[in-house]
């Protein structure tokens, strides 16, 4: 009993939209029943997904010393951190959220903020596969076009970013980091 | 996990409810500034994997929409999340991670005009 309730409390959002999606069902078949597939097959792709990229992270984390990352990707890093960052992020594969946990752990590993941003931004948008794809579907002009406007607008969003965030909120960033472990 | 649960299941219902015709039918033939705007919602809010909505906007491009409509409907797909918003929260923290999507939707809009104007 002492177990189920925290249970239900941490799921409590996701139970909603469990029953949300049970009235779709019963109200709009149509609709619930799409709804429900469309749901399995990204829980199917992102179970495909995950154990990989936690695998890499769990690498990340014991083989890299953080004095390495911090050399390359840190403070004083200068472009070659932000060139790493990029390459990182645009080598990557899967949806942009998996990449938060990855930019925790860059953050655990001292990296600066302006590159964590890089790396978040690449992953986003210049996904190699991803930009050949749109090549093929969108033509190459526009694949190159809309390459090169993002690759100026990922650099000057994480310059911008990181002179927006005021210093304890850095240290909260960085702290909170350290402490993440899930 | 819950969190990514959760936005699993939103993803799902929302893109049945949002069909390629409902998204078509919104940023179609001359939907202007209107068809920018709900570009931009529907690509901030929805979470569509990208084998799926670069054909779609291929087929759309095709169909007559604008390519600044479907330069921002990309961009903002891309760049602005508001379902995964909470699990960004977790490692970047409220304020950050709000100014993250607000600089991204700035970008969005300015790369949309840029491309929609170059190619016409």
């Amino acid at each position: 009993m002492n177990l189920i309730k925290p249970m239900i409390k941490r799921y409590r959002v996701c139970l909603s939209l469990l029953i949300i999606n049970m009235f779709l069902l019963f109200f709009l078949p149509d609709i619930g029943k799409t709804a429900l597939y469309i749901t399995k097959d990204n829980l199917l792709e992102m179970l495909s997904i995950i154990p990989p990229i936690f695998i890499l992270l769990g690498l990340l984390d014991v083989w890299v010393e953080r004095e390495t990352m911090m050399k390359y990707m840190g403070e004083h890093s200068g472009i070659e951190g932000g060139v790493i960052a990029f390459i990182m992020g645009s080598a990557a594969a899967g949806p942009l959220y998996v990449a938060f946990p990855i930019a925790g752990v860059l953050l655990k590993k001292g990296v600066k903020l302006t590159n964590v941003f890089i790396f978040v931004g690449a992953w986003s948008t210049t996904k190699i596969p991803m930009i050949l794809f749109e090549a093929t579907n969108l033509g190459w002009d526009y694949m190159l076009l809309r390459f090169v406007c993002n690759v100026i607008g990922i650099i000057i969003i994480a310059i911008l970013l990181e002179k927006m965030i005021p210093s304890e909120e850095r240290r909260a960033i960085y702290v909170n980091a350290l402490n993440y472990n899930k | 996990m819950p969190q990514f649960l959760s936005i699993l299941f939103i993803i799902g219902i929302m893109l049945a409810v949002l069909d390629p015709q409902t998204i078509y039918m919104l940023l179609g033939k001359d939907s202007g500034l209107r068809g920018m705007t709900i570009a931009a919602v529907i690509g901030s809010i929805t979470l569509i994997p990208g084998f799926v909505a670069f054909p779609l906007a291929a087929a759309l491009l095709k169909a007559g929409a604008g390519y600044g409509q479907i330069t921002m409907f990309i961009t903002t797909l891309m760049m602005v999340g508001v379902v995964t918003l909470p699990v960004e929260i977790q490692f970047f923290g409220r304020a950050t991670a709000i100014k993250r999507n607000l600089l991204a939707l700035v970008f969005a809009v300015i790369i949309s005009f840029v491309i929609g104007g170059i190619i016409s």
